[in-house]
């Protein structure tokens, strides 16, 4: 019986609708409250997926788990995960371009760009936090050199960050999710591919060629990022 | 905070403190420029609870000026009789609710009309939450009791 009454109860208090012409005039006429960059951030937080943290976190958890078994092998595993957490990065920051919502989301009130900025932004503080935490936790128990940790796990990270910006500058909608897919799985197979074939290239002597690559793809993805936002410009103007 | 939302939300807690529309219109309207008037720094959780009270504020200043001009109307605001003024037809219900005390009534808007959470009915009536949820039972069943009364 609860439940009905509490349904007729509805009925009972309900109100006669308010006048709409002085509704809508009052709504249009509200002066917008200005928000402040951190309330943004943390709007634009809240329509994240969680997956992504989930992902974040077990990446975590996998390099602590390592650190505490001593297990050589971590490395080479959270290295193989990292392209993953660039996918998702790269993947949830450009979901409007890849869904198609660009237009609709430039309609809205805060501005397609300043939106994919933020969500770069946050993604990218989170992913940074979490490969400084993996990067010593996973130097515990490989036995290498910190500078040998930190390429071999930023190194395929940044890749993918690279090969899935610029995906999802050329292409939309599924392609582009497929795409970033594949190179985030490329990436990884490669990465492990490498480590059976060609262990030569993980040795301390190559360690200078992986700080190069890992400066230059750095600097890459500052150029993707820059054409990225530079890209949601674009759209405005075939508006 | 859904300004859109709020504003229907606010004007039936407004009517159902004045039972006039103009009035309950005006008051919601201006709770809200008040609200963001007063530029505070208050937590999302807070914004809710914090533009009721201003509303409910806004309503006892307009029910005592009312008073105070009619003198000889000096007992509770007159519920609309009329089924166009938005009233249901259940009448059996409202006799009920109309018999429930003020407090117990505004408990059962908040929750079961306006469909606010526990907790901010607790920040805007100042109640805890056991309160809430004592007086939230007692109206239910005092409710109960009333219909069964009637041979619902």
């Amino acid at each position: 019986m609860n439940r009905h009454l509490k349904k007729e109860l509805r009925g009972a208090f309900e109100a006669p609708k308010p006048d709409a012409a002085a509704k809508e005039r009052f709504l249009n006429a509200f002066p917008q409250p200005k928000l402040s960059m951190r309330q943004f951030v943390l709007i634009q937080m809240g329509y994240m997926r969680k997956w992504v943290l989930i992902l974040s976190v077990l990446l975590l958890l996998t390099a602590a788990v390592g650190a505490y078994s001593l297990d050589k092998n971590t490395l080479w595993f959270v290295s193989a995960a990292t392209p993953f957490l660039g996918l998702a990065a790269v993947t949830e920051s450009s979901r409007s371009a890849m869904y198609g919502m660009s237009e609709l989301e430039m309609a809205a009130r805060f501005s397609l760009k300043s939106v994919v900025l933020a969500r770069m932004s946050i993604l990218g503080f989170v992913d940074f936090i979490v490969l400084m935490c993996i990067t010593p936790l996973c130097f515990v128990s490989s036995r290498l050199t910190l500078v040998q940790t930190a390429a071999y796990i930023l190194v395929p990270y940044l890749l993918t960050v690279n090969i899935s910006l610029w995906i999802t500058r050329c292409f939309h909608g599924r392609e582009a999710f497929y795409g970033c897919i594949s190179a985030a799985m490329a990436v990884s197979a490669a990465n492990l591919l490498l480590r059976t074939t060609a262990e030569f290239i993980y040795h301390l002597t190559y360690i200078r060629f992986w700080i190069i690559a890992a400066f230059i793809l750095i600097c890459c993805m500052i150029g993707q990022v820059y054409k990225t936002i530079k890209q949601t410009e674009e759209y405005v103007w075939n508006l | 905070m859904d300004i859109e939302e709020q504003y229907d939300k606010i004007y039936r807690y407004c009517y159902f403190k004045l039972y006039d529309k103009h009035t309950a219109q005006d008051i919601t309207q201006e709770a809200f420029l008040r609200f963001y008037k007063q530029k505070l720094s208050l937590d999302k959780s807070s914004e809710l609870p914090y533009l009721y009270t201003i509303a409910k504020n806004l309503c006892v200043d307009a029910f005592r000026k009312k008073t105070y001009e009619n003198a000889d109307d000096l007992e509770q605001p007159k519920k609309s009789a009329d089924p166009s003024e938005g009233w249901t037809n259940n009448l059996a219900i409202r006799a009920a609710v109309a018999k429930l005390p003020n407090e117990e009534q505004e408990v059962l808007f908040l929750r079961y009309v306006n469909d606010e959470s526990l907790s901010y009915i607790c920040r805007i009536t100042g109640l805890s939450r056991f309160s809430v949820y004592r007086r939230l039972k007692k109206a239910l069943n005092t409710m109960k009791k009333e219909l069964m009364k009637e041979g619902f």
